[in-house]
């Protein structure tokens, strides 16, 4: 036993001495790859929505003229469709639009409130008692009556989930609401007591009325904004 | 299937680099299986984790690295739970190969070094690294792997009595 040479085979012996014959799992190395993996990506996603509510404070607190009419009145509640709160009376954050259309474009990925993202697509679906040009990618339709249609997202999709979308004469009593103009059409954004999210906007003498579950992920304001102004009661043109 | 193409691509690599991971560990850890198959685990978890980004690189050395730099973390975390040697810690097979005394007193011996004295001799004389290799592992200058290398040789000399190993 020489040299480097010595230990070298000194340290070999002594490792495959103390190791043996050790079984190996790698399916149980996967496993823990795979559970780790899932943890990183919980802990990004995490991470986003705490970025993203902070961003949201700021833009809440940092302009709150442009986002709130009434100071602090429900807009679109039942008050507004009895005129006490009309579009004139609102101070709404314009949506930029270009060439007339939405500015966000068909399709196009958007940062969405919790780390998902739901897209929108031309819809090709027909419902009896609501008209929309566009339709989240996907997502299939589980109710369609004359007032109301419900949509639910596809299995072992990130957002999992269903909204409802409906007619009425009357507009839902909203909390927190904000207007905002998409190309000829006012959509009024808020919440519902629940916590649930509601949009709403006013076609004729009906009221088209979005509600996202609370904690339903992937329906960031611009494309509940994009998918509202797409629609109108059956019998009135949709924008797209 | 999600994750399918990293699933299949991981294990070929854990079947055919887990066991020289694993004799690295044990080596780290003087035969502490227990301590040695957590340290083996932590390396390839990061390695899963990780794979797009170093499979092309070659995932061993990667593997290799994470596994010395996560003993080196537990030892400085553990600095004040010295280790202690066990009777059962290692069971040498009894093949007649190998003369069990050897074994203990390269285990004694390894048990005496400094945590990074003793990743150095693995490094250098276990995983054949050179100094440069060493000392990128390591992330300290190759002086450093070289003064630990000569008080780390100097150190098993003196334990595995009347053994020449210069």
């Amino acid at each position: 036993m020489n040299g480097d040479d010595g230990v070298r085979r000194l340290l070999a012996d002594f490792a495959e001495q103390a190791t043996g014959d050790a079984a190996m799992d790698a399916a149980a190395d996967v496993a823990r790859g795979r559970r780790a993996l899932r943890l990183l990506r919980v802990r990004r996603t995490t991470g986003v929505l705490v970025v993203a509510a902070a961003a949201g404070a700021v833009v809440a607190t940092g302009g709150p003229a442009n986002w709130w009419s009434g100071h602090g009145a429900d807009v679109a509640s039942d008050a507004a469709t009895e005129g006490s709160a009309t579009p004139s009376a609102i101070q709404p954050y314009e949506v930029p639009a270009s060439s007339g259309q939405p500015t966000l474009e068909l399709g196009t990925p958007m940062v969405a409130s919790a780390g998902t993202t739901v897209v929108l697509v031309r819809n090709t679906a027909k419902w009896p008692g609501i008209s929309c040009g566009l339709a989240p990618s996907g997502w299939n339709t589980r109710i369609a009556t004359a007032q109301t249609v419900v949509l639910a997202a596809p299995a072992g999709a990130a957002a999992r989930g269903k909204i409802e979308l409906r007619t009425a004469d009357a507009a839902d009593r909203l909390l927190q609401v904000s207007a905002v103009r998409a190309p000829g059409r006012l959509v009024f954004l808020g919440l519902y007591a629940s916590g649930d999210r509601g949009a709403q906007l006013k076609q004729g003498d009906s009221w088209v009325i979005l509600r996202v579950p609370r904690g339903q992920a992937g329906w960031a304001d611009p494309v509940v904004v994009r998918l509202m102004a797409s629609c109108a009661p059956a019998g009135t043109p949709a924008t797209r | 299937m999600p994750g399918g193409d990293r699933d299949e691509e991981f294990r070929d690599y854990v079947l055919g680099d887990r066991m020289r991971l694993l004799r690295t560990a044990m080596l780290l850890t003087a035969g502490d299986r227990h301590t040695a198959e957590d340290l083996v685990q932590t390396a390839l978890t990061k390695v899963y984790v990780h794979w797009r980004r170093i499979k092309h690189d070659g995932a061993g050395p990667y593997a290799h690295r994470v596994l010395v730099n996560a003993f080196l973390d537990g030892r400085r975390r553990a600095a004040r739970r010295p280790e202690v040697m066990t009777a059962d810690a290692i069971e040498p097979r009894s093949d007649g190969q190998v003369d069990e005394a050897d074994l203990i007193a390269v285990r004694k011996a390894l048990l005496e070094l400094a945590p990074r004295q003793r990743a150095v001799l693995v490094l250098r004389y276990f995983q054949d690294l050179d100094v440069a290799e060493t000392a990128r592992v390591l992330e300290c200058s190759e002086g450093t792997v070289k003064s630990q290398t000569a008080k780390a040789l100097k150190r098993l000399r003196d334990v595995i009595d009347g053994k020449d190993l210069r």
